[in-house]
């Protein structure tokens, strides 16, 4: 197996005493049970019956699987829609970020110009403008500039993040910066560097990137709500609030959107992370 | 030994080139790499944080200003009570979560970064929780917590712990959002962290084995050191969203039992929306937001600047 060969080449002929073993994978096991045991807890709630979601002793394993709460989601909302709606934002908010935050992260890793430090402290500061501060004045822009119940509306606030700039300059710094020179002496200009030299030897962290982004779009519930008005227009994690009527929670329905709404991306992120995971700077030639 | 703060501060010390005209190509590049970001940025994040500072200045009247009324707003906000329990709640949350985050993110990446099989799905079993929609993460946890049918208080009951009240506690109100916080954050955590420890080069750790340092001796002289800038980035985003914490109240408490549960980042909510005086709520958005730099600041400061700013 890969996988194995992969793990002995890391770790050399060093073997590990078994306490170490045993404590490595009651660690991994317990972290995982940790973040495991709340989402096992959203999918088994949605595929049990409304009539055992609030049974005592909870049980562990439904023991009638029903897709009755998908139906009802399915019949209450237009889920097509709304998947579509969800695969638009995430897919410009994750280009977005992507371009944007790499070329100027890029710039603030290896050019140097006036002002230089100070927008890079704002840009780092943008990170940390709360989100409740933003809240009002953004839906005011947003208003002005005719973009309530558009996809616009709803992505260009996160279309470049303090966050994405700050995390690809860290990781160019740490790119070697002779090949770069070679390929300037080969004649290649800024963007041919860029593009040519540097984004192909970034694909983890613009993966990690590229995830995170995908993440930030389907996390945020308040925002969407706020800016869109027109049902057809929403998506699929602002679903959820249509089954939050005042003290009422219709927890089947609920638990079925939710796990609709992060299985794709879960699907995405399962086929990605082994970019994902080699980490940030596994880019780097080792130096 | 070559730790990426060090190639960082070679890099840019080599940067320092002749300066080419005015409309160079390297200008141009320059421009249109960065205008993007500034422009963006500057509409959707820095002018909402100019256009508060000037509205906590006014009597407001739906989401403009309407009459100038000096520091009438902060005096008015500084001098209830709840402000400071808001602070007060709001400090203790981010200490401890982001302590507890940073901890636990750093166990997680260095047990998931060692031979262990099945790794993969483990990094991602962790890592999935952060996408969970906010709106669902408060919910899902809001039933978890139920004193009576949650899952929390069934599983205590397993080691014979009496039922806790979670969130219609004072006192365990916090620690509850601190626990569902460390959830949804553990992930994303160790994902940075695994990044910082596979830019150790192997060499270094065989260098030390060779020295005779013991396991111990090399996390802590070897692999310590070199997270250090990683460290530091991870820490600032979890202060950052620490200090925000708002949804968790919103959605669950609406502040309560009581005002044991209220935050800044709610507080502005309310302010905002509820009471609709969006001058107070700016003014809560503003001490918000200079915490938020302070604390930032003094973060960089005290762990050798240079490693995050080059």
């Amino acid at each position: 197996m890969t996988a194995a060969a992969d793990l002995a080449m890391e770790h050399g002929a060093i073997r590990d005493p078994a306490w170490l073993v045993v404590l490595r994978y009651a660690v991994a096991i317990v972290l995982c049970l940790f973040a495991l045991v709340p989402l096992y807890w959203i999918v088994a709630t949605s595929l049990k019956p409304t009539s055992m979601i609030q049974d005592w002793p909870p049980s562990w394993i439904p023991s009638i699987v029903s897709f009755e709460n998908y139906a009802t989601a399915f019949a209450d909302l237009p889920i097509a829609r709304f998947y579509l709606n969800s695969a638009i934002i995430a897919l410009a908010m994750v280009a977005s970020n992507v371009v944007l935050c790499s070329i100027a992260g890029y710039t603030f890793a290896r050019k140097n110009f006036r002002g230089k430090n100070v927008l890079f402290l704002l840009i780092v500061g943008s990170m940390m403008v709360p989100a409740a501060a933003r809240l009002i004045p953004d839906y005011v822009v947003t208003m002005q500039l005719g973009m309530l119940n558009s996809y616009q509306g709803i992505v260009l606030p996160t279309a470049v993040t303090g966050f994405g700039i700050f995390m690809m300059r860290q990781f160019f710094m740490s790119l070697p910066r002779e090949i770069e020179d070679a390929a300037r002496i080969d004649g290649c200009s800024d963007w041919g560097v860029l593009f040519r030299v540097v984004i192909p030897m970034s694909r983890s962290a613009i993966t990690s990137l590229a995830l995170f982004a995908m993440a930030w779009s389907i996390e945020d519930v308040l925002w969407p709500l706020v800016v869109i008005s027109d049902a057809q227009m929403r998506p699929l994690q602002v679903g959820i609030t249509q089954y939050l009527t005042g003290e009422y929670i219709s927890w089947g329905p609920l638990t079925a959107v939710t796990v609709l709404s992060i299985l794709p991306f879960a699907l995405v992120f399962l086929l990605l992370q082994r970019y994902f995971i080699r980490g940030l700077t596994a880019g780097a030639v080792k130096g | 030994m070559s730790s990426p703060s060090q190639i960082a501060n070679v890099s840019s010390a080599g940067s320092t080139r002749k300066r080419p005209g005015l409309l160079s190509s390297e200008r141009v590049f320059i421009f249109t790499t960065l205008a993007p970001a500034v422009v963006l940025l500057s509409i959707y994040v820095f002018f909402p944080i100019l256009y508060s500072a000037y509205l906590s200045f006014f009597k407001t009247a739906l989401f403009t200003a309407k009459r100038f009324s000096g520091f009438d707003n902060y005096v008015q906000v500084f001098s209830k009570t709840l402000f400071w329990t808001a602070l007060g709640n709001t400090l203790v949350y981010t200490a401890v979560s982001v302590v507890l985050t940073l901890a636990l993110g750093l166990l997680a990446a260095v047990v998931l970064n060692g031979p262990i099989r099945g790794r993969n799905a483990y990094r991602t079993i962790l890592f999935i929780p952060y996408i969970i929609p906010y709106a669902a993460y408060a919910l899902l946890w809001y039933w978890l917590f139920d004193p009576r049918y949650g899952l929390i208080n069934y599983l205590l009951s397993f080691v014979g712990i009496d039922a806790i009240a979670w969130l219609k506690s004072k006192n365990w109100v916090i620690p509850a959002f601190i626990l569902m916080g460390l959830w949804k954050r553990l992930g994303f955590t160790m994902v940075l962290f695994l990044a910082g420890l596979q830019n150790i080069p192997a060499e270094l750790h065989d260098a030390a084995t060779v020295d005779g340092a013991n396991r111990w001796q090399r996390f802590r002289y070897v692999t310590l050191p070199v997270l250090a800038p990683i460290t530091l980035f991870s820490a600032v985003i979890a202060l950052i969203s620490a200090l925000q914490i708002f949804v968790e109240p919103l959605v669950m408490t609406h502040g309560g039992p009581g005002d044991s549960s209220q935050s800044l980042g709610y507080l502005i909510y309310q302010q905002g929306f509820v009471y609709t005086n969006v001058g107070q709520a700016s003014v809560t958005a503003l001490v918000l937001c200079a915490l938020t730099f302070g604390f930032t600041w003094l973060l960089l400061r005290r762990f050798d600047s240079k490693d995050v700013f080059g």
